[in-house]
């Protein structure tokens, strides 16, 4: 299998968190028919990224979510189909429903590119 | 994940292919918490969290860390406060993704700079949620009834950032068995820039706070099995000098 190539433009170079030409951005996949949209995965969100129709983080940090259907998750676009999504998979945890599968990972550009992690996402293995 | 549910192993032995034990899987379901109940947990739950610390192994035995218990709600919302503060004013020098074009360049050009100057703290993940944090979109300590600060004395013997990092996971790990939720917070440094908390957490030579652990009592339910990146691992095995690379986990 062969390494990610790592070379000293990618070292010098930085990326911009807002272009997705330069980072890989991650993706999550909700499932629209498992989804009861309780809303439980945006209260648990890192970075507040994940946002419904009628929901953001904001509003369990003030207290003013309060029961309902809040409607279907998803990935706040920042510019060009950028997210700040970095894949750790808190929400599908959280889900109670196991709605939400995270399909790609996220890898910063250039200097920060990550070698050893190849693009694939498995569970946990017993060897 | 169906790996995770049903029968579980018992502790203290190996068979190839055996289903998790009750270590493993505590382990592997730990997922960080981010929204906790506003009930902190009960003051003997949290010296017995603090005792899987104490006994942690460290370079030397020589135990580099110091703990502190910040269960105050006034401090705590403070501490909120002022960290929010610290990274806005950061932000408005580097945060390059908002505002008119002229903003949008100068900012690169000093978040550029920054981020070579300081790559760690201001690698691309902890940079967008400084990002964030700074339009208010999301906390940086999650609302924790309790924060548990890990100060690390720099006289340790090898790499003392290391040994602190040992003792948090035995920690974590123990809250995470007892039903606690817990989650690692790195911006805690931010508050280090003012001399105010330096002075009410005596953070002086020779410690220095790099990291601190949420603990609470989490909201939902957040643990569960999640997914990772498979991994490359090189095994130099008995066949010859060139590792053989093996995709862990695929």
């Amino acid at each position: 299998m062969e390494r990610t190539s790592y070379t000293m433009l990618d070292r010098l170079r930085i990326p911009k968190i807002n272009n997705p030409g330069q980072m890989r951005i991650a993706r999550i996949q909700v499932d629209g028919e498992k989804c009861r949209e309780c809303g439980t995965c945006v209260s648990v969100c890192v970075y507040g990224c994940l946002e419904t129709d009628r929901l953001k983080k904001k509003d369990f940090m003030d207290g003013t979510a309060k029961g309902g259907k809040f409607g279907m998750p998803r990935l706040e676009n920042i510019s060009r189909g950028a997210n700040y999504c970095f894949a750790c998979n808190c929400c599908g945890a959280a889900c109670p429903h196991d709605a939400i599968t995270v399909v790609r990972n996220y890898s910063p550009g250039f200097r920060f590119k990550r070698l050893t992690q190849t693009g694939r996402l498995t569970y946990p293995k017993p060897y | 994940m169906n790996a995770l549910m049903g029968t579980e192993s018992a502790v203290g032995s190996y068979h190839e292919g055996m289903p998790w034990n009750t270590v493993e899987r505590i382990i592997l379901n730990r997922r960080s918490v981010r929204s906790f109940r506003q009930e902190p947990l009960p003051d003997a739950m949290i010296r017995r969290i603090l005792e899987a610390g104490r006994f942690a192994p460290s370079a030397g035995n020589m135990q580099p860390w110091r703990f502190i218990v910040v269960k105050n709600r006034a401090l705590l919302e403070e501490m909120e406060r002022d960290a929010v503060k610290i990274v806005r004013f950061f932000m408005f020098f580097l945060d390059y993704t908002r505002g008119g074009f002229l903003r949008r360049f100068i900012a690169s050009i000093n978040a550029k700079v920054m981020m070579r100057v300081l790559p760690n703290d201001l690698h691309p993940a902890p940079f967008a949620l400084m990002v964030q944090i700074a339009q208010g979109k999301t906390p940086v300590f999650h609302g924790a009834p309790t924060l548990l600060l890990l100060l690390e004395d720099r006289r340790g013997v090898s790499s003392p950032p290391m040994d602190i990092g040992i003792c948090g996971q035995n920690m974590v790990v123990a809250a995470h068995s007892l039903g606690a939720g817990t989650c690692w917070i790195g911006l805690v440094k931010v508050l280090m820039y003012l001399p105010k908390w330096r002075k009410r957490f005596g953070v002086k030579f020779p410690y220095s706070l790099n990291v601190c652990i949420a603990l609470g009592w989490p909201k939902p339910k957040a643990d569960g099995p999640a997914t990772r990146e498979v991994q490359r691992v090189e095994w130099f095995d008995e066949g010859g000098l060139d590792p053989r690379i093996e995709e862990q986990g695929e």
